[in-house]
């Protein structure tokens, strides 16, 4: 059922939500009162996830206007594609970031992008080595297992993979920005995101 | 057609979207056909977006959520029954020639069912080093149909139209080739590609000429 086609009444006996804390709602939840139009779910789940998202395309934009820009649109398609999210395939989170990093990368290459600098290199991985501030639970403990992970990588494969997934490198352009061989450049991709792969499966404990 | 062997070299870079665009669009033929490859691409994907997690959260300007709210009920999908008129573009997708329409011009017109109210336009934005201009004319619903007209400076070339769904999965829909910097093409959109929220159309070599948000 789509909320788009129910009126505000029907809503309101449809999703009842009103007497509940929204902020004690699984994101899950949230995202189901959102896709059904509920205003409350909404704005709880704008203002739960906002922060982060916006952190995302700031990062990969480097430009403030661009990146609410981006935060904007990921937020309206999860509201528009509620329905097309699993929970087989992550958390309701890793779904609105990859959302936002595709969004984010299409604006950074459509924005005549400068080469990647080694300070920006330099500032994402040491962003990828703090941890944030208060936050969820669930984040707080996915972000702890993920940055387990990616610590325990050479540093090399760690930028490799960097590169890649937060400015959609080509293995050919990490091989020009690193300076190495072509070869060299995909063995890193390969073996780090292998690795990483591997560990996040273990759940990074140790 | 690539093997196994020579998907499981290339799933890595499949994954982070690091593959050139003629290698990602062989992989991407070589998983139409393979479970296990599938399952691997998607597990490296999965770890790859893990690492999105980690960057920091920042704060905004004041007025983000209402901005965002607001443009959440302008934006609410229109309530309408066009079934004739989706069906009639579908028609007209599927009756030359199977499931792809090409249509040449020399002057880029839009046939009137894909003015119909219901049907969502949006424009094309060219890459900086492409003067690629157009616009997409897509509709949900069963059949869901995707149309688009394209104008370049003129040339004869290639474009390979690649969709973006919700969720981030991209599927690579075909391609068609202008004539004299003009051309129009389209297709049916199989049950499950209903969720296009990006279309993209690629030079051969893979290079992203023009990007448009659908969704």
């Amino acid at each position: 059922m789509n909320s788009a086609d129910l009126s505000e009444s029907r809503l309101a006996e449809t999703v009842e939500l009103g007497s509940r804390r929204l902020g004690r709602l699984s994101d899950e939840s949230l995202l189901v009162g959102l896709g059904m139009g509920d205003r409350r779910s909404a704005h709880a789940f704008v203002s739960r996830f906002k922060r982060r998202i916006y952190g995302l395309a700031l990062t990969i934009l480097r430009d403030e206007a661009a990146a609410e820009d981006v935060a904007q649109e990921a937020l309206i398609r999860a509201w528009r594609y509620a329905q097309a999210y699993d929970s087989r395939r992550g958390t309701v989170i890793n779904w609105l970031l990859t959302i936002t990093r595709n969004l984010a990368v299409d604006a950074y290459r459509l924005r005549r992008p400068e080469a990647v600098s080694s300070e920006d290199l330099e500032r994402l991985i040491s962003a990828c080595d703090e941890p944030g501030p208060a936050e969820s639970a669930v984040i707080a403990d996915e972000r702890r297992i993920v940055r387990s992970a990616i610590r325990r990588l050479p540093v090399e494969q760690r930028r490799a993979l960097v590169l890649s997934v937060f400015y959609a490198q080509t293995a050919q352009e990490i091989s020009e920005i690193e300076n190495i061989p072509l070869g060299t450049a995909k063995t890193r991709i390969r073996s780090g995101l292998h690795k990483l792969r591997d560990m996040l499966a273990d759940g990074a404990s140790t | 057609m690539i093997r196994c062997e020579t998907f499981r070299e290339l799933a890595p870079e499949l994954a982070v979207g690091a593959l050139p665009g003629d290698l990602r669009a062989e992989a991407l033929v070589h998983l139409e056909h393979c479970g296990d490859c599938g399952r691997l691409v998607e597990e490296l994907s999965d770890a790859a977006d893990a690492l999105l997690i980690l960057t920091p959260a920042v704060d905004l300007s004041a007025d983000f959520d209402d901005r965002v709210l607001k443009a959440m009920r302008l934006r609410r999908p229109r309530r309408t029954r066009l079934a004739a008129l989706v069906a009639a573009a579908a028609v007209l997708l599927a009756g030359i020639g199977g499931a792809d329409v090409y249509v040449h011009h020399t002057r880029v017109t839009s046939p009137l069912a894909l003015g119909a109210t219901g049907v969502r336009e949006a424009s094309f934005r060219s890459a900086p080093d492409e003067r690629v201009v157009g616009k997409v004319f897509y509709a949900g619903g069963r059949p869901a149909w995707l149309f688009m007209t394209v104008r370049d400076d003129g040339s004869n070339d290639r474009y390979v139209c690649e969709v973006e769904l919700a969720g981030g999965r991209r599927v690579r829909l075909g391609s068609f080739q202008l004539r004299d910097g003009a051309g129009s093409w389209g297709k049916m959109l199989a049950s499950g590609l209903a969720n296009v929220t990006v279309v993209r159309l690629l030079k051969a070599s893979g290079a992203l000429a023009a990007v448009s948000r659908v969704g």
